[in-house]
């Protein structure tokens, strides 16, 4: 009898390895649009939205599209080299957090690059709600909520997939539904708004927003546990 | 299956006789390596249990002989064997057979061996 | 290391459609078994169990002693080739990086042995693997499941695609390997003609059920063709398994299935009929014919 080769430590492994080799091309294609945009629309004396409220809205769908396609592409592949539901669970869970923090680390450092090209050449970089550089609280705050949120999407687009794939496309379309209601609750927890209950943001003050958001997490993981756990590879 | 083994006999008995037939015409020399199982199965593209039957048997007249870890060779004095018992065979097989038939149609020993030289004769041509 | 398998009153259903129904038996290891069974017979649902891709519905099911399904051991061993085209169409790695990523997920992989076969294969190393042709495809897919060395190794129809020199080429190489290597394989097939020399036991469902599993002789042994006059064969056969007839003239000829005795022989032998050995693809096609064919 060996051991355990493909153990969840490795299946993070090389799953976060191929995750950054797509969010790198993700990563530079936005920053290329989001320099043409600045550079065409705002000019370079007018006042433009800051990097990270630029990239959030973005780079959380990016976050929820890897989670649909973790059901679609990295489950069976991963069924097929021999790896169990749960091993390949635990290691897509930690891949996706870890890549939650990777893609928030690098657009903080492209932000602080940013602002401080442009306060050398003379810009105006308006900052939004979604803030890193103007104190270091606003940064901490962003950061958590910033990973939080990357975390959020890529779950609720993990159960969107894995429902379709283990209960066909009519209980697919009723997980898009309670998708949408948890891109909701996140929205008005973090600064999320690409689903919005109310039209006036709700500022929840920090030890409320980031336990609760915490909870939903843990309720997404229970949740994709439950559809995981002994789903019928397709082939 | 393959065509080139008839119906009427079992398989591995058949597949023991090319064997045989390889060394008695000295295409398997004594003392050589005689073809694995494997490549008997995958030459003649039948199961391996049939094969290693009839090279069993081979082993057990002392026709073949195995040595561990390199593969079958056929053993001294194999050739010398086989063509005993093929002589033997040629006597049930044909001579009987051929003199009993001689004698219905009562055809004199002279005749016979007449008759034989001729067919060898012919057959060399 | 080689696995034993065993299957006890195993079933799988789809909604109100019941693919595998109570199906027992044993394999044993370091053996090539043949599952041979027709489209839709349950072949692949019966081997997705096998591999954990799926849990049966009743019945048990080890492997190596154990259950299976969610057993890290088990499925790290255990390899399961079908027809994956599908998938590799989105594969845009290089072949050779394929390959030498195998090594991070099959504890008994040998890297130079797959290089090896896919010189023999004539794949190109630096072409990505979407880029293949079917029978590229296959082919790859057959170097991972011979290179893995899995005490279970399933190969599912994994032909598909392959032209019939390369076919050649992977029968070869499974008896090669087995050779040295012992494993158990289970080789899926409907083309029976052109493998039933690879199969040791022979294992073949029909409609969901087992109809019969045996050593390959074994199987063959009790397939015969008996021909002769049209009433001497009608009087041979009647108390016989008349798997099919074919008549041309007053001349009959039957297959028939079961062990004939030394009396049957014999009586066949005076009566002057022809009997003969039937082929594992003949008792094949008419041990599974439905009632409408």
């Amino acid at each position: 009898m060996n051991s355990i080769i493909l153990t969840p430590k490795k299946i993070t492994r090389l799953l976060f390895g191929e995750q950054v080799k797509w969010t790198m091309w993700f990563l530079s294609f936005m920053f290329v649009i989001y320099i043409v945009v600045v550079s065409l629309v705002s000019g370079p004396h007018s006042s433009f939205v800051d990097l990270a409220s630029f990239s959030n809205g973005s780079s959380a769908i990016y976050m929820l599209v890897i989670g649909i396609l973790t059901t679609t592409v990295f489950f069976p592949y991963y069924m097929q080299q021999g790896a169990t539901r749960k091993n390949f669970f635990l290691g897509t869970m930690l891949a996706s957090a870890l890549l939650a923090i990777t893609i928030t680390v690098i657009i903080i450092l492209l932000s602080f690059i940013l602002q401080f090209a442009a306060g050398w050449a003379g810009w105006n970089i308006h900052t939004q709600e979604v803030d890193f550089t103007s104190s270091f609280s606003a940064f901490i705050y962003t950061f958590i909520s910033f990973v939080i949120s990357h975390l959020i999407y890529f779950l609720i687009g993990w159960v969107i997939g894995l429902t379709f794939y283990r209960a066909g496309w009519l209980y697919g379309m009723l997980s898009i539904a309670f998708g949408i209601i948890c891109l909701g609750i996140t929205g008005i927890l973090l600064e999320i708004t690409h689903i919005s209950f109310f039209t006036q943001q709700i500022n929840l003050p920090i030890f409320v927003s980031v336990p609760l958001s915490l909870v939903l997490i843990v309720i997404l993981f229970v949740i994709n546990h439950r559809l995981i756990k002994d789903v019928t590879v397709k082939i | 299956m393959s065509t080139q083994f008839r119906s009427d006999k079992p398989i591995f008995i058949q597949v023991r006789e090319q064997i045989e037939d390889q060394i008695v015409n000295d295409q398997l020399k004594e003392g050589e390596q005689a073809p694995s199982t494997n490549q008997l199965v995958q030459f003649y593209k039948i199961n391996h249990a049939t094969i290693s039957k009839g090279v069993t048997q081979l082993v057990d007249e002392g026709i073949l002989y195995k040595k561990r870890g390199v593969g079958m060779f056929v053993a001294d004095g194999a050739k010398q064997k086989l063509v005993q018992k093929r002589k033997q065979a040629f006597m049930d097989n044909y001579i009987i057979g051929l003199v009993q038939e001689a004698e219905k149609l009562r055809i004199t020993e002279e005749e016979i061996i007449d008759l034989i030289k001729r067919a060898r004769k012919e057959n060399k041509a | 290391m080689s696995y034993a398998i065993e299957a006890k009153d195993v079933s799988v259903k789809y909604k109100d459609f019941t693919a595998i129904n109570q199906v027992s038996f044993q394999l044993e290891p370091d053996k090539i078994h043949g599952l041979l069974g027709r489209n839709g017979a349950g072949k692949t649902t019966l081997l997705s169990v096998l591999a954990a891709f799926r849990k049966a519905d009743a019945g048990s099911l080890t492997i190596d002693g154990e259950n299976p399904f969610e057993n890290p051991g088990i499925m790290q061993n255990t390899i399961f080739i079908f027809d994956q085209h599908k998938d590799l169409e989105y594969s845009y790695e290089k072949i050779e990086d394929t390959l030498k990523s195998m090594a991070d997920f099959r504890p008994n992989y040998d890297e130079a042995y797959a290089f090896q076969l896919a010189k023999k294969f004539k794949l190109p190393l630096t072409k990505k693997v979407n880029q293949l042709s079917k029978g590229k495809k296959s082919a790859l897919q057959a170097i991972i499941g011979l290179a893995s060395r899995a005490p279970l190794t399933i190969f599912d129809e994994a032909y598909l695609g392959m032209d019939a020199p390369t076919r050649e080429i992977f029968y070869k190489e499974i008896l090669n390997d087995q050779e040295e290597h012992p494993r158990t394989i289970i080789f899926s097939t409907h083309l029976v003609s052109e493998t039933d020399y690879l199969f040791d036991e022979v294992l073949m469902i029909h409609q969901g059920k087992v109809l019969l599993q045996d050593t390959n002789e074994q199987v063959i042994s009790k397939g015969f063709s008996v021909t002769g006059s049209l009433k001497q064969i009608d009087a041979f056969a009647k108390d016989l398994e008349v798997l099919n007839s074919q008549m041309l003239g007053g001349t009959k000829s039957v297959m028939v299935y079961g062990e004939l005795s030394e009396q049957q022989k014999n009586a066949a032998n005076q009566a002057g009929l022809e009997v003969g050995p039937l082929s594992l693809h003949d008792l094949f096609v008419h041990l599974t014919k439905e009632e409408d064919e």
